[in-house]
């Protein structure tokens, strides 16, 4: 099947006074009708990929191929994209117009997207006077108005609580499930990540791994062990123990972390001062396991 | 047709925010007046009357582009904060040109400009001097001018410079130099020659050239008639070329 977006090789590098900085280096992705989720840390590479994807920077290398209609891409950033002095209904009407939509089409649209957003009965307050949470729909509502073929969202639950983090999730999930488009989110939370139809971790700019959440829980093994120590010599002793019972194994803060684990493992662990936890795979293992397995390959300059 | 009607909705946005933020007009207005009100009581006895006009009366274009330029200098901070806000970058992903995304700037910001900068020269029958139809047309097209040429310089640099705070300082900068060079507060004419050089190398003194021959005002009477408009128009064109230019340029930082 034709991917929506296909990028292939692409690296960007920022130059600053003293030195270079390698955001992207050599990233290969194809983005399909799906939800897909950029997990990675901070400076990891996630934004300036959405900003490549979104057409707003040009790779220094690299190709990135559209197979989607240009007109039809929307994006939601980390802070709104509304005029806060403009009421919801104006809001929409302006970004109705900078797409250039036909002017006879866009009052049902907005009367059906922000019934479907729960906000239809706000349209006509400005936007200074809604919660975080109003704003961050209304914000939504005006980038599923064009009806876009691929939508991104950078971090979209910023400073949202969990009510409101809940809601926009299941406005935003109901509305894919509805009309299939290819949708992109970049965020450094697991559970968010769980959202999507497959996820890719960026790490050091580079793809580290792709896959549904299942397939990339299921690359741990059944079961993953946590050694928590509390100082760093009990730590080191953990590493070396996990070394001796032939497990796969990083180590970072104050934690070991040991992948294809099992009970035999626990019933084994004798070290003072550290706890032991088993238990199945979790998206934050495969995060951690991923992004500090590219690290120890690729310290950070 | 999308992109002027994307234009418009731009524009029409900009002539939302003015009327609910009441205070900007008041200050666009009332600071330029507080300006002319006191420089012109402090020097008019020295200055005496040009061309058989007063000096206070001599000011008042001067001081209707100032108050464009403070109007102006809202127009491309709002750039600014319209960055900072998300929405610029929203309207940078939509199809519409950036060229028509800063005429839509222009325009608002002229409109808004033009009817401040009409209220100031509405104070010239009060000091006897008489508005014609064609006086007011030139008037107007000086000011359009002046308007669209610094939201055009401001857009630029508005574009360039990260932080309001930093835009503050680097207009003032530019354009209070440009504005006091430009025959506002004095006359060029009777300028010395190093003064007189500068104001002449200046566009926005031909922009205010235009606006004293349409008002009857002293101007440049060396200068044959066509050159103070072709210089204004120029100067307002390039402006609108230079913002879409930088705009346009792919921005890449850290």
């Amino acid at each position: 099947m034709t991917p929506v977006l296909a990028l292939h090789d692409v690296t960007v590098t920022y130059t600053t006074r003293d030195r270079s900085i390698t955001a992207l280096d050599h990233c290969t992705l194809d983005i399909h009708n799906e939800r897909v989720a950029l997990l990675g840390p901070n400076g990891a590479g996630k934004s300036t990929l959405m900003a490549v994807i979104a057409g707003a920077l040009q790779p220094d290398s690299g190709t990135v191929t559209r197979n989607h209609d240009p007109k039809a891409v929307a994006m939601v950033f980390q802070t709104n994209a509304l005029d806060e002095l403009l009421t919801i209904r104006e809001n929409l009407k302006l970004a109705a117009a900078i797409h250039q939509l036909d002017p006879s089409a866009v009052p049902p649209r907005i009367e059906s997207i922000t019934q479907h957003l729960g906000i239809h009965d706000r349209l006509n307050d400005r936007i200074k006077t809604l919660s975080g949470g109003l704003k961050r729909r209304a914000d939504l509502a005006r980038a599923m108005l064009i009806e876009p073929d691929l939508l991104l969202l950078d971090e979209p639950t910023t400073g949202l609580d969990i009510d409101a983090r809940r809601t926009l999730w299941n406005a935003l999930i109901n509305a894919h499930d509805e009309r299939p488009f290819a949708m992109l989110y970049a965020t450094h939370l697991t559970d968010e990540a769980e959202h999507a139809h497959r996820v890719v971790l960026i790490a050091n700019g580079k793809v580290a791994a792709q896959g549904s959440p299942k397939d990339l829980k299921a690359n741990l093994g059944s079961s993953v062990l946590r050694l928590k120590a509390h100082d760093p010599t009990d730590l080191e002793h953990a590493a070396q123990w996990a070394t001796s019972r032939n497990l796969d194994s990083i180590t970072f803060d104050d934690q070991v972390l040991a992948i294809n684990a099992s009970a035999d493992d626990v019933s084994a662990f004798n070290l003072d001062n550290t706890a032991i936890t088993l238990a199945p795979p979790s998206l934050d293992d495969v995060y951690l396991w991923t992004t500090h397995a590219a690290l120890a390959k690729e310290p950070v300059t | 047709m999308s992109a002027l009607r994307a234009s418009i909705a731009l524009g029409n946005r900009e002539l939302i925010r003015i009327t609910r933020q009441p205070s900007r007009i008041i200050a666009s207005i009332a600071t330029p007046l507080l300006i002319w009100a006191f420089i012109a009581a402090g020097f008019s006895k020295a200055m005496g009357e040009q061309s058989g006009q007063t000096f206070t009366a001599s000011m008042i274009p001067g001081i209707a582009s100032l108050t464009v330029m403070f109007s102006s200098i809202f127009a491309s901070i709002s750039l600014i904060q319209d960055r900072h806000e998300g929405f610029l970058r929203a309207a940078l992903l939509s199809p519409t040109p950036r060229l028509w995304i800063v005429l839509s700037k222009a325009w608002s910001g002229t409109l808004i400009a033009l009817v401040q900068g009409l209220i100031i020269l509405a104070v010239l029958p009060i000091l006897g001097i008489p508005l014609t139809p064609t006086g007011i047309l030139g008037a107007i097209a000086g000011l359009v001018c002046v308007s669209v040429s610094l939201i055009g310089l401001g857009l630029a640099l508005a574009w360039l410079v990260d932080s309001s705070q930093g835009f503050h300082g680097v207009m003032n900068t530019i354009l209070m130099p440009l504005w006091i060079t430009s025959g506002a507060v004095f006359p060029v004419t009777n300028a010395s020659p190093w003064l007189k050089a500068i104001a002449y190398a200046n566009p926005l003194t031909w922009i205010h050239d235009t606006m004293r021959r349409s008002l009857d005002l002293p101007s440049i009477d060396s200068a044959p008639t066509w050159l103070p408009w072709t210089i204004s128009i120029t100067t307002a064109v390039l402006m609108v070329l230079f913002a879409t230019l930088v705009m346009s340029a792919k921005n890449k930082r850290p």
